[in-house]
């Protein structure tokens, strides 16, 4: 009985502190201060910062032992927590890269400041990050692993998710002009990377070279980089890396918070808007105190421009609005977030071709304008993406949990074509749908100070529809499943990692209804497992060396079975393999890992062996009445991937940090020993930032001059129709920014940057329109973020 | 815990039930299409030619699965066979009738759409011409430019002889009004040879 009145009493403080909280701002409830038992309702707040650079850090967790209170620390590095507290707390501060601090405090008065310096250690091993689901603090330990800070994601946001990841070690991107950017992992893209987003795989037509990941740019608070297999937790198809998307954590202070960020491109006179509103303190019956977030995003861009002239038809719009809703409960947390996604992008039209001669004659005499336009013609694709996703976590005894996440997403893909006599009828040539529910169920069992682990199922069920009127891949069905466990042993310079996984996977593609197209009705499962063992060696203080070993599998998905047909924009047709067998790969790499005072080193290297990986294959073009095509199969080869990533930084003093990145990946069919097609060319990024004194109005003002080398890609395969090669080059990006600018009330967070300021005509390899245009020239981009309610208060 | 769990359960239900109206969404991939294959394809082309005095001329050629890959279009049935000194008035026709149930005249959509295709004849028997006087014509305003559905054909009586020259024939689909249909921005919705015969 008195345990269970406690419970109730428990549940009902957040009420209490609700109510009491709208008696006034907090410095006034302090002046009246309510007890209620033991405890008094009292706020804490402080900065938590780098104690090297002295810098804010953002995202930081900042939690109260004993309790399941958390705060995260806003862009200035300020948190806030407010609520009933006993006379005595401990506040413990953990970040990946720094020690974990614990804080004993007295309090004695209702408003207590205590701020912290976070000392870098030695990487981001055993990092904790309070409230994440599990999975990084594993994939961190040993897997190379590039995280972008909210701050980050802030100063480098592109126009679209993909391009945001760009400049990441181990990342490029497959672009179709500055629309479409699918990111590339160690040489590995599409369904070969899991993309996960706020914690569900995002399911969209991820198997086109022109189909990107459907995520609003905006939403993105952090994002993760995982290189190497994922497959243990994100199932079997996840063999070349993982990206994960997290959205901010739902506050648990404050009545009403909000940011508006804006970026504006010059480049295609782009103008991009989102707007956040979020809170701690809504009540809904029945449910009780909820927190909140609602986003809206606006996007409209017209054509790029090129040094020497505009590429018509680039343009694109998209609208995302989302909302999300959470308790954060004694027993552990719960949230559901609905979302939507929604763009029209316009595909250049030059690159839209039919036969070979009018390729011949697009790649000659590429066609483009000297005029800009918003204008959006054929071809275009219109893509909506919904998604609902539940989270929740339970608590359970000794630090042990139960997560469940459920997604469903649908996907629909309508892409209008300029040929063919559909065009101008205002009538899609393909539409797809994707319906795809998924459930991931783990446990998280009691951590000792040697052991920690997870065991997991998870399951999806997905249909996909073709309504369109011409053909490229059947309808199908697809249940998968999967059963997987993960344990971390720790001992005293040694972190072991093992873990198992089988999936299973039932795929039905249906017969498809016109008479002309040959796909039949078939059915197929595949079952396979996959295993990981990793090893990080605490070398010293400041040095570690991880190692993993992982078997993955990967079952071949519907297109690369049954594609039949032309893609809009590639101006290629592609022809399926019924026959197509798993993929197969054993992926070993290495990471070395330095974290001094004032450098930091990251070096991995991998080799990734992939029997029956399955590739696009050129042969002879197919005769047609339109004339003749470039024609693909699907087919398979054994493959080698090989490569290295380097990351240094470096700070000689406070006021400068200096940083390179150096990425080489090397692909080899293993029989005839010639290079795989769509390898990305050798790269390296390199940026000099300079800070100056923070002023009363201006907190850490930078400047950076950065440089990105690109060597020609001369790994090409022999037998092509295209002139593939792509020669190198050298941009110069410039930026200007600050971590906050206060103007009067508000705080701004500004920044300036300019990519490829020489206006440099270039063409990477991987840009899908280098057979007919450059690349876009000069872009200004100007990005300013504006946090504002009742948590960014100048204080 | 009890009341842990109750605001679980609650909490629960109410995703349970958002997810099950969600579930409730068609995604039934063995319903068969709508409509499905594409109306646009060309599966038969057929070029006929009727002399001013004589046998008028067919040869036609089909692509099994119309523009869709991968089986090769199949080879011309019927030869050109043109007698020197003699003009000739053309036509071509385009259809898909991949489903018998459901022909498709496509020559009447390029009529349609006369303002945004153009026809071009060229041929690699010496002294044989298609005239561009001779092209029918589109409605663009004010000035007509030729679409070539119905064209002139002129074997001129010094032409060569030959047992196997060709009549290229290629459909040029432009993206905006085609203006006079030279210019170079364009897709090839067709480009067939014919064999041709001269004497």
């Amino acid at each position: 009985m008195p345990n269970r009145s406690r419970n109730v009493f428990a549940v009902l403080l957040p009420v209490a502190a609700f109510v009491l909280g709208q008696l006034g701002t907090p410095c006034r409830a302090s002046a009246q201060e309510v007890r209620a038992g033991l405890q008094v309702r009292r706020e804490l707040f402080g900065v938590v910062t780098d104690s090297a650079t002295k810098q804010p850090l953002s995202g930081v967790a900042v939690a109260v032992a004993g309790t399941d209170m958390v705060a995260r620390t806003d862009d200035a590095g300020r948190y806030r927590l407010a609520g009933f507290f006993p006379n005595s707390v401990s506040l413990v501060v953990r970040e990946v890269g720094f020690a974990a601090t614990t804080m004993r405090l007295t309090l004695t008065a209702s408003v207590v400041e205590a701020n912290f310096a976070l000392a870098k250690r030695v990487v981001q091993l055993e990092a904790v990050r309070v409230q994440d689901d599990s999975v990084a603090r594993f994939l961190a330990t040993q897997q190379a692993t590039a995280i972008m800070s909210a701050s980050e994601v802030r100063e480098k946001r592109g126009q679209t998710i993909g391009e945001t990841l760009k400049e990441l070690p181990g990342v490029a991107v497959i672009q179709y002009g500055p629309s479409i950017a699918k990111p590339v992992v160690r040489g590995l893209s599409s369904q070969r990377i899991a993309t996960i987003n706020g914690g569900v795989p995002q399911e969209g037509q991820q198997w086109g070279g022109e189909h990107a990941p459907e995520i609003d740019a905006f939403a993105a608070n952090e994002i993760e980089v995982i290189r190497g297999p994922g497959t243990l937790l994100y199932g079997s198809g996840a063999i070349g890396g993982v990206v994960r998307v997290k959205p901010r954590p739902l506050p648990t202070s404050g009545l009403l918070d909000g940011e508006v960020s804006t970026n504006a491109f010059l480049n295609n006179r782009q103008g991009a808007a989102s707007l956040m509103l979020e809170g701690s303190e809504l009540r809904l019956p029945w449910l009780g105190q909820l927190g909140w977030r609602t986003q809206v995003t606006a996007r409209k861009a017209g054509d790029a421009k090129a040094p020497l002239y505009y590429l018509p038809n680039t343009g694109f719009r998209e609208l995302d609005y989302s909302g999300m809703l959470g308790m954060t409960r004694k027993w552990g947390q719960s949230d559901i977030t609905v979302s939507h996604f929604g763009t029209n992008l316009g595909l250049y039209v030059g690159a839209h071709v039919g036969n070979l001669d009018d390729l011949a004659r697009a790649m000659q005499n590429a066609y483009t304008t000297d005029t800009f336009s918003y204008h959006l013609g054929t071809p275009k694709q219109s893509v909506t993406h919904d998604l609902v996703a539940w989270h929740t976590h339970v608590l359970l005894a000794n630090n042990s949990r139960v997560e469940v996440s459920y997604g469903f997403q649908h996907n629909n893909r309508r892409e209008y074509d300029s040929r063919g006599f559909a065009a101008g009828t205002g009538r899609p040539a393909f539409a797809l749908e994707l319906f795809t529910h998924s459930l991931d169920l783990q446990y998280h069992q009691p951590e000792t100070s040697r052991l920690s682990g997870v065991f997991g199922v998870s399951g999806l069920r997905q249909g996909n529809l073709s309504p369109g009127r011409s053909f490229l891949i059947p309808q199908y069905r697809i249940y998968s499943g999967g059963v997987f466990g993960l344990e971390t042993f720790e001992l005293s310079q040694l972190t072991l990692t093992a873990g198992a996984r089988f999936d299973y996977r039932y795929q039905h593609a249906y017969q498809y209804g016109a008479p002309v197209v040959i796909s039949p009705n078939d059915e197929r499962s595949y079952a396979g497992g996959s295993g990981s063992l990793g090893v990080t060696w605490h070398l010293s203080n400041s040095w570690s060396l991880a190692s993993t070993g992982a078997l993955a599998w990967r079952p071949p998905n519907v297109n690369e079975r049954f594609s039949q047909g032309v893609h809009h924009g590639t101006a290629q047709y592609e022809i399926g393999d019924s026959s197509l067998t798993p993929e197969q790969s054993l992926n070993v790499d290495a990471t070395l890992r330095h974290q001094g005072a004032r450098t930091r080193v990251e070096l991995s290297g991998y080799v990734n062996r992939l029997n029956d990986y399955i590739f696009l294959e050129p042969r002879e073009p197919v005769a047609t009445v339109r004339g003749s095509y470039p024609a693909y199969n699907y087919a398979s080869a054994n493959a080698l991937l090989r490569g290295a990533e380097v990351t240094l930084q470096y700070a000689p003093s406070s006021w400068v940090q200096l940083y390179v990145n150096g990425n080489v990946v090397r692909g080899l069919d293993r029989a005839s020993r010639t290079p795989l097609y769509d390898m990305p060319a050798d790269r390296v990024t390199t940026s000099a930032r300079f800070f100056a004194a923070s002023k009363r109005n201006v907190t850490a003002p930078f400047l950076e001059v950065g440089g990105t080398l690109v060597r020609q890609q001369d790994h090409v395969p022999l037998v092509t129709i295209y002139r593939l090669p792509t020669s190198g080059y050298a941009l110069l990006n410039l930026e200007l920014g600050a971590t906050a600018i206060r103007l009067g009330r508000i705080t701004v967070q500004p920044n300036l940057s300019v990519r490829n300021a020489l206006d440099v005509r270039y063409r990477d390899y991987l840009s899908r329109y280098r057979l007919f245009v450059d690349d876009t020239g000069r872009d200004v981009v100007l990005r300013i973020t504006a946090p504002f309610g009742s948590t960014h208060k100048p204080t | 815990m009890r009341s842990s769990w109750l605001t679980i359960r609650r909490y629960s239900s109410v995703a349970v039930i958002l997810s099950a109206v969600i579930a409730g969404a068609c995604d039934n991939p063995a319903a068969p299409i709508e409509g499905a294959g594409d109306p646009e394809n060309i599966s038969r082309v057929t070029v006929r030619l009727t002399p001013t005095s004589g046998v008028s001329q067919t040869s036609f050629r089909v692509d099994p699965d119309g523009t869709t890959l991968p089986l090769p279009v199949g080879a011309a049935q019927g030869t050109l066979a043109l007698v020197k000194g003699m003009t000739y008035a053309g036509t071509i026709t385009l259809l898909n009738d991949l489903d018998p149930k459901n022909v498709i005249d496509i020559t009447a959509e390029v009529r349609k759409e006369a303002n945004f295709h153009r026809f071009f004849y060229t041929l690699t028997c010496a002294g044989v011409t298609v005239p561009e006087a001779g092209l029918d014509l589109d409605t663009q305003s004010p000035t007509k430019y030729p679409v070539g559905i119905n064209f002139q054909l002129i074997a001129a009586a010094s032409a060569a002889t030959s047992s196997s020259c060709t009549l290229n024939v290629r459909l040029h689909h432009f993206e905006s009004a085609k203006g006079n249909g030279l210019g170079s921005v364009f897709d090839t919705d067709l480009s067939i040879d014919f064999p041709v015969t001269v004497n």
